[in-house]
């Protein structure tokens, strides 16, 4: 076939099926829901970084100790991996859209998850501030029943753990040498605190759920050696509904 | 991959009508060589995957510049025929994975800059440098395990 011939056949094809070219906005819009899927990840991978900052946060850094264990060990267990790796995978969502976009192929992987990940950062801290991630982690002991299982319960179950030296519970009453606690079992336990440094004590107030380390007195005694208000989200374990005080 | 003049004629045809369907998505940054080379190489892959089995092998007949260009590169040295020299390079291009061999012809066939390489193939700029080191890399591999001189 000639150049005139293919020439004459295309534009026969074009007149024939009523070709056309197709609008800007077709491809405009393509360009933008990539774009959007882009940012969209974005925001949830801030969101799931601020968690991960809200974990380390409240993560009890001393509890290694009268548990036993080394601090490597302990710790690199309680690292908060589910959320590590959802943002990875919100991370390479967010690579997959941004290449789709009409120049998004120029950039290397390399690039584009290291500018996901600062971006993803970036927005964590500031989600963190605002105090996002710890409405998200009320939401989600509310509401997910293995969430809190796998957190606030086992976070509990360390500091049910007295023959090792930890306590934990809800302040009932307060006195100038003693603190009176309901523990996390409902055993009410008289806390000697005259080994508690004054700053420590404090803080303390009625209604407070706390954590202590010490060692187990008589019956029904704990002295205790630190006291510490409790960190991250606290439900009422009979009224989920219900969030105690906690900082 | 070598195809018959009518499947090349069809190819052809359907490649100006989506070049003119999308005339809008049309990135002025761009060549427009690149562009219509990347609808090409897209159409012509997806028309070979359809066509599998009635399609052949590589095919350098008439690309004398193209088999210079390899001999250049690559400081061929073998005594051989023209024809024998075609046939054999056909047949070491032929045992290169398709993403070192779309590099290579980009670049000695259709004699694309990067620039322009990484345009039809979406790819960054980096990955294409990359594929094109280690396509002259594999070939000098196959010329070597197929005792062919090269210095």
């Amino acid at each position: 076939m000639s150049k005139k011939d293919l020439s004459k056949s295309v534009l026969d094809k074009i007149k024939k099926d009523h070709i056309k070219p197709k609008s800007k906005w077709e491809f405009l819009l393509k360009d933008y829901v990539f774009w959007g899927l882009f940012g969209i990840c974005i925001v949830i991978g801030g969101m799931v970084a601020s968690m991960m900052i809200f974990k380390v946060h409240i993560h009890d850094w001393e509890l290694h100790k009268p548990l036993g264990e080394s601090f490597f060990n302990f710790h690199l267990r309680g690292m908060p991996y589910f959320w590590l790796l959802l943002l990875t995978g919100f991370i390479f969502v967010a690579d997959y859209n941004f290449k789709h976009t009409k120049k998004g192929y120029k950039y290397s992987l390399p690039l584009v998850v290291l500018a996901t990940i600062l971006a993803s950062i970036i927005l964590g801290f500031a989600l963190f501030g605002m105090g996002v991630a710890k409405s998200m982690d009320e939401k989600a002991l509310q509401n997910l029943p293995f969430y809190k299982e796998m957190t606030l319960d086992k976070k509990i179950d360390y500091w049910s753990q007295i023959e090792k030296g930890l306590i934990g519970g809800e302040i009932t009453n307060i006195n100038d040498d003693k603190v009176e606690i309901k523990s996390f079992k409902g055993d009410i336990w008289e806390v000697n605190t005259d080994m508690v440094p004054k700053d420590m004590l404090d803080k303390l107030e009625e209604g407070m759920i706390i954590g202590g380390f010490g060692k187990k007195g008589e019956k029904g005694v704990f002295d205790a050696e630190k006291i510490k208000p409790w960190k991250g989200n606290f439900i009422n374990m009979k009224e989920k509904d219900v969030l105690l005080r906690t900082i | 991959m070598k195809m018959s003049s009518d499947d090349a004629e069809d190819i052809l045809q359907e490649v100006f009508i989506k070049t003119y369907e999308n005339l809008n998505d049309f990135d002025q940054d761009l060549k427009f060589s690149s562009w219509i080379y990347r609808i090409t190489y897209n159409h012509t892959i997806s028309y070979y995957r359809k066509n599998k089995a009635k399609m052949q092998t590589l095919s350098l007949e008439d690309n004398e510049i193209f088999l210079e260009k390899l001999r250049s590169e690559f400081n061929l040295t073998e005594n051989v025929d023209k024809k024998m020299l075609k046939e054999k390079v056909q047949k070491f291009l032929q045992k290169l994975d398709k993403k070192y061999r779309d590099v290579l012809i980009l670049k000695y066939l259709e004699d694309k800059d990067y620039t322009e390489i990484s345009n039809i193939l979406r790819k960054p700029m980096g990955t294409v440098a990359t594929l094109l080191n280690r396509a002259k890399d594999k070939f000098r591999e196959i010329l070597k395990n197929n005792h062919f001189k090269y210095e």
